[in-house]
């Protein structure tokens, strides 16, 4: 009973809507470029169209037929029209007008898009979509928001707190990525049987290729490093969950807790996965991910904590 | 309205342990995916440390082991998250996180060439080098590598390859009114540390497609 009381308390409390505004607007803006892109590049017709209006999928000849092609006409014009739809939702929820409504219009867009054509819809699409359906569930829009000016005249908002719940869930849900991606890396070039060598083989990869084969075989100890790291830093997940859980808890007793809080072991393992996307931006070609990934980083940490890095500016006198 | 603390805790206990479930790294293979090359010297390498930890057990075997397990435990896996599932699939939502889960020492490197008539090819686009042009960009953009990659990277490409393949050459006529063919490849890549021995001779040309701009085979 005491578990049950304890387990219902965490998912009860509430905060600063902060966090959960800045993971919205950065979460957006990743989507907005990336949809953007697709315009640019006039990708929409070549992906999205069923193929006999010239896109690369079929999505009319298989068994389950995408909604949007039961729904609506099957061109390439309904392709254009939705992509359309995704961008001027993914604008309303950086810009935190209908929030909820626009997170969802997001979700339902790309679902669809990636009902069209499977293999042009990556994981982190997918991760995108989870975190998406949180934030519409959440009160990311209760602060610097066209929704907060609307409703209180501040674009900030009242200061009203909102659940926290769904902070700690992205965090859950980031630890399942990286924990499961970590457990997942059985291949031997993973490890030391198979020298350390699958960041040098990926970093090869014409598809992610950056640096050349010269330089990479110059500093091929550095990627047996990163390999050795990646994996260990992965594996160390649930580690930093408890870290997680003993910085929440850190006036509780216990030579563990003390430890990893006086180690800062939850703050180290969060810089350096953020260390580590950041390193594949200027490694590897690997589109909107790593800017994705690091648009989620915010809700690792209390908005009470971000509060104190800022340097906080004098609140304006009360009038009235 | 009282209880409700309680029933949002339940609910988010649901949704996390269906969550754990469905992330659970269960290996998804298949007979096609055991017989690449990557996974074939993965296996050699695997019977090579079973063996030097006295377990006798033959590369065969170590595939027929691990398919089974594979399909008995994503069966019992998806018997247990189908109600959750079916929420999830409406919005596109899952929890299957592999990040380079096998590093491919055999990868694709997609080629482009085009000829303005006779045998004088000229590369349009070599991965991973892109001179900036439309094309370059498109085939680069990360929708569009993973369309020619997961359908072409493999021994035998799938359908969706080809319709890349026609469709890339028709951006090129495009960009290049004088151009009169086109030909798409995934050359076959063999990476090799500093420390193997280096790879026999170039990449291996394979899943060439050609296309002339008068649609003639």
């Amino acid at each position: 009973m005491r578990l049950w009381t304890a387990w219902v308390r965490i998912w009860s409390a509430r905060e600063a809507p902060s966090v959960l505004a800045i993971v919205r607007i950065l979460v957006a803006a990743v989507v907005l470029f990336d949809l953007l892109s697709l315009v640019r590049l006039d990708l929409i017709s070549a992906l999205f169209a069923p193929l006999e209006d010239g896109g690369l999928g079929n999505p009319l000849g298989r068994k389950n037929v995408p909604l949007l092609y039961q729904w609506f006409a099957p061109d390439a014009s309904t392709a254009v029209t939705v992509v359309w739809l995704g961008i001027v939702a993914a604008a309303m929820l950086l810009l935190g007008a209908a929030t909820p409504v626009a997170a969802i219009t997001v979700v339902v867009v790309t679902s669809q898009l990636a009902a069209v054509l499977p293999p042009a819809d990556r994981g982190i699409d997918m991760l995108l979509r989870n975190v998406l359906v949180i934030l519409a569930l959440s009160g990311c829009g209760k602060t610097w928001s066209i929704d907060a000016r609307v409703r209180t005249g501040a674009w900030a908002g009242t200061g009203q707190t909102v659940p926290s719940w769904p902070r700690l869930l992205l965090v859950c849900q980031m630890f399942l990525v990286y924990g499961t991606a970590g457990v997942q890396k059985v291949g031997l070039t993973w490890l030391p049987m198979g020298d350390w060598s699958a960041l040098y083989i990926v970093l090869r990869d014409p598809a992610f290729a950056v640096l050349s084969k010269a330089t990479l075989d110059r500093f091929y100890v550095l990627t047996q490093l990163g390999t050795a790291m990646t994996w260990a830093w992965e594996w160390a997940t649930p580690l930093a969950a408890l870290a997680w859980w003993y910085r929440a808890t850190r006036t509780r007793g216990g030579w563990l807790r003390a430890w990893m809080n006086s180690h800062g072991f939850w703050c180290k393992w969060v810089v350096v996965g953020a260390a580590f996307h950041l390193g594949t931006i200027l490694t590897m070609r690997l589109g909107i991910f790593p800017f994705a990934m690091l648009a989620i980083y915010p809700c690792f940490f209390h908005p009470h904590t971000w509060a104190t890095m800022w340097p906080r500016r004098k609140s304006p006198p009360v009038s009235g | 309205m009282r209880r409700w603390p309680e029933t949002r805790a339940a609910l988010i206990a649901l949704v996390l342990f269906f969550w754990v479930i469905e992330a659970l790294p269960l290996p998804m293979l298949s007979a096609r995916h055991m017989r690449r090359d990557m996974a074939q010297e993965e296996v050699g390498r695997w019977v090579e440390i079973l063996q030097g930890l006295s377990i006798e057990v033959r590369a065969e075997e170590l595939v027929e082991i691990a398919l089974t397990v594979s399909e008995e435990t994503l069966a019992a896996r998806a018997a247990v998250i189908k109600p959750f599932r079916v929420l999830e699939r409406g919005l596109g939502m899952g929890q299957a996180w592999g990040l380079f889960t096998y590093a491919d020492p055999y990868p694709g490197r997609l080629v482009i060439e085009a000829t303005r008539g006779g045998n004088a090819w000229f590369p349009v686009y070599r991965a991973p080098n892109s001179d900036g042009s439309p094309v370059s960009q498109a085939v680069r953009h990360r929708r569009m590598r993973g369309v020619w990659d997961d359908s072409g990277d493999r021994p035998k490409p799938g359908k969706i390859y080809s319709r890349f393949a026609r469709w890339v050459s028709g951006r090129v006529f495009e960009a290049h009114p004088d151009v009169q063919e086109v030909r798409v490849r995934l050359d076959r890549v063999t990476v090799r540390t500093p420390r193997q021995t280096p790879a026999k001779g170039p990449d291996k040309p394979r899943h060439i497609r050609e296309h002339r701009r008068d649609g003639a085979p």
